[in-house]
């Protein structure tokens, strides 16, 4: 969940990803380093469509391009001084980003969906072993489908993070109610309590 | 002793600080850590010991307010800072800091104007003057140190002396890998310059302990208003550093694309590279 | 009003920032904390027996403590209430709660960043682990919050509990702590960097 003009750290795998907003609402995952001295650009700030590196100002446009050097203010930055972009779409109210080049494609997921939570478990989860208890449907790899016997359909995801862990990502259909967004996070923190006892 | 595998002769002949002399109060052991080794200091009266683990001493030295070891027993000599011998300057030590980055990357960012109006926005510079004029940079061949000089740049508030905004001019003094020295103008003495420098420890080849001095002229501020505003200043740039992907500097100029603001940080790479410099740098393979 | 401060420390900013917050004019007495340690000082000790800071003075009264520090401000200086709604019990009640949960974060980020940026010998997986529970204990509250439209710890307002667990949550950081799993928080930390009156202490990068 990205607010305008904003950005985020993200991470899959071992890879560390620049995810940010700009005005248009259209959503960015760059590789989480600014070509000029590394920086990380999720610590950068976005301004209308472009970002911005927190440590010298390089400015990037919405497509990875340096249009914007401050410290030489006549210079028309090379075309070819980027950063690193990822192919990333947003479906079902998720952002789903390729960080390499073969990463499978997102799947196909139909109406309109609501983050509910992005809940961090100190473990590596898969979803074969996520214990639903619950009538599940497997959209691919990272993704399913989730039947509540009460309340409405879920949808989760699932981000691994190597070292750090797994993110899950949860969503609910548009017509959830307050109570079913609730009471969605309380399963999930409840699942969480669980698993990580288990293992 | 075993030399930690990345470790070149240039980096293992240089003396490092380990600390302010009253950092170590007599008699009690301190553990700390140089080069990814375990070193103990201990006071005994005036005399200071600095030992590895299975007892070998290692020579000392006490200079610019710091106790100073060094492994090799045929060390670069420490260089010269002559504006310690100035009776009118005061020194402030700010204590060490640690930062898990690479030392060389934090000589960097010393070094380094441009970042002035984006990290001490409102101090060191304004987003509106972020421009870097073209200065010097050039070689001391005989002392083995690079200089940048006659650097300018627009600071709202230059020094805790500073009463209002204006042009700041810098030098800039590399004498050794882990040391760096800036001179900037002092606004109760014009044509002095005040001193602020940095003696970095490396601990690992990505973490460091940055000890930092204030040598200057004020006489309208504490030496607590001082450290304080040197702290503040040092802390902005920590975030920075931790922040910088990878930890290690990398020398390969194809990595980081520098510009010409970037001139003394490309002659220090240069000059890291001309030394055989591997510690603390990136490899070949550490970037897939 | 005298307000002796570190410029690194966590709790004085609370105390600074909510000044501005209040638009209250203060002086402040710079404390050599590190690397001095003054704050252990026989003359500062009868400042504050308990050797920490911040302290306010403001005429006869001293109080150590920031929260102590934030709810004498508020009462003292915000006519609208808000800050320390003391009318409403149940805020209050609240308040009071995230309030306290802040000397945990002190205890928890607060040590493992006076580890990892100052030296300081302490138990730092234990200082992380703490914090990190801690941290989970709030994105549950906040994420909550949201879903009932209620932005703030407390309720539909910022509070003196906001400022008292902002610091320590926002440099968490600084001692090794990533909080960019912690979605909720982040947008919270957010929302409170664009209170207006808000600027950054060193190791905070918000844009103002
Ligand atoms: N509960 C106190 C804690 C204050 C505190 O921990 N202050 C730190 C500086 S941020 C300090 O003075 N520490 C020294 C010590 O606790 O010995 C408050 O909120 O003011
Ligand atoms: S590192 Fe991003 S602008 Fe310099
Ligand atoms: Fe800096």
């Amino acid at each position: 969940m990205i607010q305008n003009e904003s950005t985020m750290r993200s991470v899959i795998e071992n890879n560390d990803l620049a995810l940010w907003r700009g005005a248009d609402g259209v959503a960015r995952a760059w590789e989480n380093r600014c070509p000029h001295r590394g920086m990380r650009l999720s610590y950068g700030i976005v301004r209308k469509n472009r970002l911005t590196c927190l440590y010298h100002g390089w400015t990037f446009n919405g497509e990875g391009r340096c249009d914007k050097i401050p410290a030489h203010p006549n210079l028309d930055p090379p075309t070819t001084i980027g950063a690193k972009v990822y192919k990333c779409v947003e479906v079902g109210g998720l952002l789903w980003v390729a960080h390499t080049e073969n990463s499978s494609e997102p799947p196909v997921i139909n109406g309109s969906w609501i983050p509910c939570r992005s809940l961090h478990f100190t473990k590596k989860i898969a979803l074969s072993n996520l214990i639903a208890r619950m009538d599940a449907d497997p959209l691919n790899a990272h993704a399913q489908y989730l039947n509540p016997p009460d309340g409405a359909k879920m949808l989760l995801a699932v981000q691994p993070m190597g070292k750090r862990g797994t993110m899950l990502h949860l969503t609910l259909h548009a017509e959830a109610t307050r109570e079913d967004h609730l009471r969605a996070s309380r399963w999930l923190i409840a699942h969480r309590l669980t698993t990580e006892i288990i293992a | 002793m075993t030399m930690p595998t990345h470790l070149d002769p240039f980096t293992h002949a240089q003396w490092y600080a380990l600390g302010r002399d009253e950092d170590f109060p007599d008699g009690r052991k301190t553990q700390t850590r140089l080069l990814s080794q375990d070193l103990t200091v201990l006071r005994r009266g005036r005399t200071i010991e600095v030992t590895l683990p299975q007892g070998q001493p290692r020579p000392t030295q006490h200079r610019y307010g710091h106790v100073w070891t060094t492994f090799s027993d045929t060390p670069r000599a420490l260089y010269d800072i002559p504006e310690f011998e100035e009776v009118e300057r005061r020194l402030i030590t700010a204590g060490a800091v640690h930062v898990r980055c690479s030392g060389l990357r934090a000589v960097e960012n010393f070094l380094d104007m441009a970042h002035f109006p984006f990290v001490h926005t409102g101090i060191l510079g304004v987003e509106e003057h972020a421009e870097v004029e073209k200065y010097d940079v050039s070689m001391d061949v005989e002392r083995d140190e690079i200089w940048a000089t006659n650097c300018m740049f627009f600071q709202p508030v230059a020094a805790a002396t500073a009463k209002a905004g204006g042009t700041t001019k810098y030098k800039y003094r590399l004498p050794h890998p882990y040391s760096v020295i800036l001179y900037k103008t002092c606004p109760p003495r014009p044509g002095e310059w005040d001193l602020i420098g940095l003696f970095i420890q490396p601990t690992e080849e990505d973490v460091c302990i940055v000890h930092s001095f204030v040598l200057v002229f004020d006489q309208d501020n504490t030496d607590t208003e001082l450290l304080h505003f040197q702290q503040n200043i040092f802390l902005q740039d920590r975030i920075i550093l931790e922040n910088q992907i990878p930890r290690r500097l990398p020398l390969d100029m194809r990595l980081e694309i520098p510009t010409r603001a970037d001139a003394s940080s490309i002659a220090f790479r240069r000059w890291l590279k001309a030394n055989g410099v591997t510690w603390s740098t990136v490899r070949a393979g550490d970037m897939e | 009003m005298k307000l002796y401060d570190y410029v690194l420390s966590g709790n004085c900013f609370k105390v600074r920032l909510f000044l501005k917050f209040l638009d209250v004019t203060c002086d402040l007495e710079p404390v050599d904390f590190f690397p001095g340690c003054e704050h252990k000082s026989p003359t500062f000790l009868q400042v504050n027996p308990l050797g920490q800071l911040p302290v306010l003075e403001d005429g006869n009264l001293r109080l150590y403590d920031s929260q102590a520090i934030l709810i004498y401000l508020a009462r003292k200086y915000d006519s609208s209430g808000q800050w320390y709604p003391v009318n409403d019990p149940e805020t209050l009640g609240r308040v009071a709660q995230w309030t306290a949960f802040a000397d945990g974060i002190t205890a928890t980020s607060s040590a493992a960043r006076l580890h990892d940026v100052l030296g300081y010998n302490l138990d730092i997986k234990a200082a992380r682990a703490g914090a990190q529970t801690l941290f989970r204990v709030l994105e549950d509250h906040l994420a909550h919050q949201e879903f009932n439209d209620q932005h703030w710890l407390a309720g539909s307002q910022p509070t003196i509990a906001d400022i008292a667990c902002f610091p320590y949550t926002a440099l968490a950081g600084d001692g090794g702590i990533e909080t960019f799993i912690f979605p909720a928080i982040e947008r919270w930390l957010c929302r409170f960097s664009m209170l207006p009156g808000f600027h950054n202490m060193p190791g905070m990068n918000y844009f103002t």
